[in-house]
Formats: structure tokens, sequence, C-alpha cells
């Protein structure tokens, strides 16, 4: 008798050690990620650069795509925290609050934790994210009206709570600047760089129109720089890129060759790695880096092109392996895989030199990678953001 | 003790013998729902009564012809994953960045009437996904749940494997399907891959379905390589009137 109680002892814990195996295998927060009750106070404080994994939108068809914020510390070790997909979703720092979002979820961390938004209105296209007068804002070009027309959301808050307001364009270009949202929309016969104020209420004033959209193509985000705006457009009919230069106050604008690409090829390979972080104005030059790492500079003064500076360790054969660029100051930042030591690292760049000054690992994204495989996904490095 | 194991053991076989059973008298119409579960049983039952009526078939002929399709779609998914991770093998990408999981592509610019193709992780039933170039630059796509989109084609980003590839038809033609699919933009998404063929061009609709109805109202062509039920991603791609342009 007592043999059997035994028995029924051991089956009893061979039971409920695989129920728990089952629950900690299907569960939401999966085991070294990050959850509201895991978030340490100190999170915040110690990150030091974000990075945003996804899925594409294609791959959610079951709700089930995911995406990954990564906090890296100053000493190259990650945080992750997973969310639901976000196809060209954005990550932002501002003051003591790092901004994060899903399709349907806005993520808050602060000293006092991790705070979570629930969006009833869902996006599955990230455009641009800013912030203003306490306030994030984060643009999604991923709206529609019942009649079939596009509308672009708004997602506007902070730890109050967040509410979507509309923008009843598509959006070509977008940029923000100044406190202000710039955007190029319209239909294709009559395209315009248009703009409005972060604030609730929409307001949108057109700055100057930019005739049919042809086959031009925005490569970066819209940029403002003493009075006025500057446009990296390219045109794949002729495989050309030029800088449109719009006078804010006439509306007046120029339009300057910046580059040209050898074939369709070419084109291809040098799609920046982020159109949101290709480019900056910094000291009265324009910087541009490509998807081949070549650095790219404008003299908007003079308006001539400079020589440009290649970034090392992006290679022709294999770009597009999670590469990512953001723009601080006189400092590029690049995050990039490097094959030699089969490992990420963070590259900083001074603009003005051309040097290379500084070379952070990065460690902790396998595990990432384990995860997204065992979903049977594939994730993009979508945005990058140094504080 | 013999009889507390006799007695578990009874149990499980029990339990195993009922549930192979029960998985026996699964009905085609019932994996059907679960492989595409955004559409009915009644739903579907209606539509395959009218295709008893329009094809002459029998309507268990005409869910098992539903069923060995999307069961087409697995294995040919299946197959496509094998042959991916032995050229990642061959190249050396499956060891580094995370592998199979660590890559996606922007699949830039093609040819206005072009589409793409990408192998797309997608869980019940693996039908990859297609997306149209309006444009040059624009692509536009039925993507769940949203609908009919348009996306810059400097932005789109897809998996290791997909191709792009123009079809053999008219310009007119070509400038005519891709105006109706744009104006498309806004109509919702549908799930019902199994017998797209058969319903409306307007609408809801996935994305296969809206290339399909593209060239089919605009042309006359018919990208379903198998003329089954449904039209699938793999469907279009491997259409006699398409053809290869790049791999990504």
């Amino acid at each position: 008798m007592k043999k059997n109680w035994i028995w029924i002892g051991v089956i009893a814990i061979v039971a409920i050690v695989f129920i728990s195996y089952l629950f900690l295998n299907n569960r939401q927060t999966p085991a070294g990620t990050l959850s509201k009750e895991t978030v340490s106070p100190d999170l915040e404080q110690k990150t030091e650069a974000i990075l945003y994994f996804s899925t594409t939108a294609d791959q959610d068809m079951n709700r089930d795509g995911l995406s990954f914020a990564v906090f890296i510390d100053s000493a190259g070790k990650t945080d992750l925290l997973k969310m639901n997909g976000l196809e060209l979703g954005s990550v932002y720092a501002s003051g003591d609050t790092l901004f994060m979002e899903d399709r349907n979820n806005i993520f808050l961390i602060n000293p006092d934790g991790m705070e979570t938004f629930d969006m009833e209105t869902e996006e599955h296209t990230g455009e641009v994210t800013g912030f203003q007068d306490g306030h994030f804002y984060s643009v999604n070009n991923s709206g529609f009206t019942e009649d079939g027309g596009y509308q672009s959301n708004i997602r506007v808050g902070n730890e109050d709570g967040f509410e979507t307001i509309h923008v009843p364009y598509y959006l070509h270009m977008s940029g923000i600047a100044d406190g202000e949202l710039f955007m190029v929309t319209g239909e294709t016969e009559d395209i315009s760089l248009q703009r409005m104020p972060l604030e609730k209420e929409v307001d949108i004033e057109k700055i100057a129109s930019l005739g049919a959209l042809g086959e031009r193509l925005g490569l970066s985000t819209i940029m403002k720089s003493d009075g006025k705006f500057y446009l990296l457009m390219s045109d794949t009919e002729k495989l050309t890129a030029a800088i449109y230069e719009v006078d804010e106050q006439t509306g007046d604008s120029k339009t300057v060759p910046f580059l040209t690409y050898s074939d369709a090829d070419d084109y291809r390979l040098r799609i920046p790695f982020n159109l949101r972080n290709a480019s900056a104005i910094h000291d009265g030059i324009l910087y541009y880096v490509d998807g081949l790492g070549e650095v790219h500079r404008f003299n908007t003064k003079t308006r001539e092109a400079e020589p440009s500076f290649q970034i090392e360790g992006i290679e022709e054969s294999s770009p597009y392996m999670a590469e990512q660029t953001f723009f601080k100051k006189g400092d590029l930042y690049v995050f990039r895989y490097d094959a030699a030591s089969d490992s990420h690292v963070i590259d900083t760049y001074d603009l003005a030199s051309a040097k290379r000054i500084d070379e952070q690992p990065v460690s902790g994204l396998e595990e990432m990678y384990q995860l997204v495989k065992k979903k049977g996904k594939r994730v993009a490095a979508y945005d990058f953001f140094v504080r | 003790m013999k009889k507390v194991v006799a007695m578990v053991l009874t149990g499980f076989l029990v339990g195993s013998a009922q549930f192979s059973v029960q998985a026996s008298n699964v009905s085609y119409a019932d994996q059907i729902v679960s492989m595409q579960p955004g559409v009915s049983a009644e739903e579907l039952a209606k539509q395959v009564d009218e295709l008893t009526v329009s094809t002459g078939m029998s309507e268990t002929e005409i869910y098992e012809a539903m069923y060995n399709e999307m069961e087409k779609q697995n294995q040919m998914a299946e197959e496509e994953a094998k042959q991916l991770a032995e050229e990642n093998a061959i190249s050396g990408d499956a060891d580094i960045q995370g592998g199979d999981s660590g890559a996606l592509y922007i699949v830039g610019p093609s040819a206005r009437g072009d589409f793409y193709y990408t192998p797309s992780a997608t869980a019940y039933i693996n039908h990859g996904h297609v997306g149209l170039y309006y444009s040059s630059n624009v692509i536009v796509e039925s993507i769940y749940p949203s609908g009919v989109r348009s996306i810059s084609a400097n932005v789109r980003k897809v998996d290791k494997g997909a191709v792009v590839k123009s079809i053999s038809t008219s310009s007119t033609n070509k400038q005519n399907a891709t105006s109706w699919a744009y104006g498309e933009i806004g109509q919702p998404y549908s799930l019902n891959f199994a017998n797209n063929r058969n319903t409306g061009h307007g609408g809801a609709k996935n994305c296969s379905k809206l290339i399909w109805s593209a060239f089919k109202l605009n042309g006359n062509l018919d990208l379903d390589v198998d003329k089954g039920f449904g039209v699938y991603p793999r469907d279009v791609r491997d259409a006699t009137q398409t053809v290869f342009k790049r791999k990504i």
C-alpha cells in the first residue's frame, strides 16, 4: 500500500513538471526578457541606446508577429523587451523616459518602472516619432477611412495616457523638427510639402508644391536647417538622387543633383538601412549614409557635394545584416554585425574628421534570435536610438 | 503496485485510442476551417454548396480538393525551407547573426506591373506572400488585418529567397491592372484562400487574390498555375505568364 502511494506521488510530480514546462513554454514573457515585474529601477538610467527589431506585417497573419526593444548599456550588455510586431516601428527617448511601441501597445520605461498603454487603433506601418511639450508623437502610415481613403495616425501622449489623432494623407516622406511634423503628401499628379504643429489639434498648412511624383522616392526624413527644408529624393528611372531645398518663408525650391547610381542593382544595394536615420545636418553640412555604408556630404551653404568616407565592416557582398545608423550632434553611430568576430558592435565616427573614435561590442542578441527562431519567424532591425 | 501501473497504462492506451479515432473522424471541412480560422464552417459550407452546382462535383470531392490544395502549400513551404537551408549552408549564412531568423532584405524598386513573392513565415497554412508594384517605387499589397495598403519599395523588407517577377502582357494591361489594384486600397483582408478564385473581385481580398483579380479583370490573364479552387501566392508566382527577374 505504501509503495502505491509512492508511485502516485512520482506520477503527480511528473505531471506537475510537464504542466509547468508547457506553461513556461507558452507564457507571454519568455525567460530572459523583461516584464513589468522584472524591469529594474535603473534600466532607464543605464540605457545608452535602444534598438528595435520586428517581424514584417505579412508575418503577423495569425496575430503572432513579434518585436523586441533591445536596451544597451555602456558596457554593451543588453536587456530585451518582447512585444507584438510592428513593421517599421520606432523607439525613442526623451528626458528620463524611454518610448517603445508595437501594433496595439505603447510602453514607457522611467525610473518608476514600466507602464503599458493599450491602443484601441492598431497600427501596421510605423513612420516617424518625436517629442514635444511633454508629449510623445508617433506617426504611423497605416490607417484607412471607411470610404477606402488613406489616413495616417498619430499616437500622442505621455505617462498620463495616449490617444490617436488622424492626418488625412498617405505620407510619401515625413520629418519632425522644431515642434512640427513635416510631410510630403498628395496624389501622384501633384505632391506637396506640408506642415502641422505637433499638437492634438490637426492644423495642416501647405509649404510648397513639388510637382508630379513621377519615379521619385524619399531616401531619408525631411530635414530643416536655417529656415530651409532639405528633401533627399531618388529618381529610380534616371538612377539619380537630388536634394530639394525649399525656403520656409517663400516656398521657393531649388533642386541640386547629389548622387548617381551605376545601375538598378547599385541603387537597390544603396537603399539606406533606416530612412528615418539616414541623414542629418550638422554645422551646415548635410550627411547621408547609404546602404553600403558610404557617408556622403553636402554643404548647404555652397550647395556642393563634398568628399565622402566609408564605414568600415559593411561589405557589398552581405549588407542588411541588421545594420542601423544614428546621427547625434557631430557623431555617427553605426550598429552592425561583425563577421570576423561573429558578434555585433556599435561604432562611433566623428563626422568632421571621418575617423572611427569608438567600437563597442554588443552582447546578448543571440537570445533574441533564438526566441525568433523558435517561433519560426524572422525579424529585421527597424530603428536605433542613441541617448 | 502492479494494479496502479496497469491502470495508468490502460488509461493512457484508452485515451490514445480515443484520440486516434477522433482524429480519423475529423472531416475535410473541419480541417479546412481549422487551417483558415477566419472563415466559418457555415460560410465555407455555403460556398461549397454553390460550387456543387457550378462544377458538378460532390461536396466531399470539393472539400477534399480544397484540403489537398492547402496541404500542397504546406509541402511546398517545407521544400522551400529545406532548399533555403541548403543554400544558407553553402553560403555560410546559416551560421551568422541568428542564422535563418536574422535576416530580412529590402525588396527595392522594379517595373510597374511586376510583383514580388516572399516565403513569409506563417502558421496554419504556410502560403507565402505576394505584392504588386503599382509604380516602380510603390508596392500595393493586402496584409492582415489592415487589408490593401501601399508601401514604399525602399522600406519593404522580405525574406531571403524572395523573388521579383514580371508578367508577360501589354503595358496597357499592366497600367490598368495596377491602377485597379491601387484603387482597392482600404479594402479589408480576407482569410479565405481555399475558394478565393470563386469569390467576387470587389470587397475583402487577400494578397494573391488582389493580383489575380487585377490581371483577370484587366487583360483576362489567369495567374493561377493549378487552377484549383484557391489562388495562393505560390500559384501566382508559378503562373506560366510570369517571368523571373531577380532573386533576393
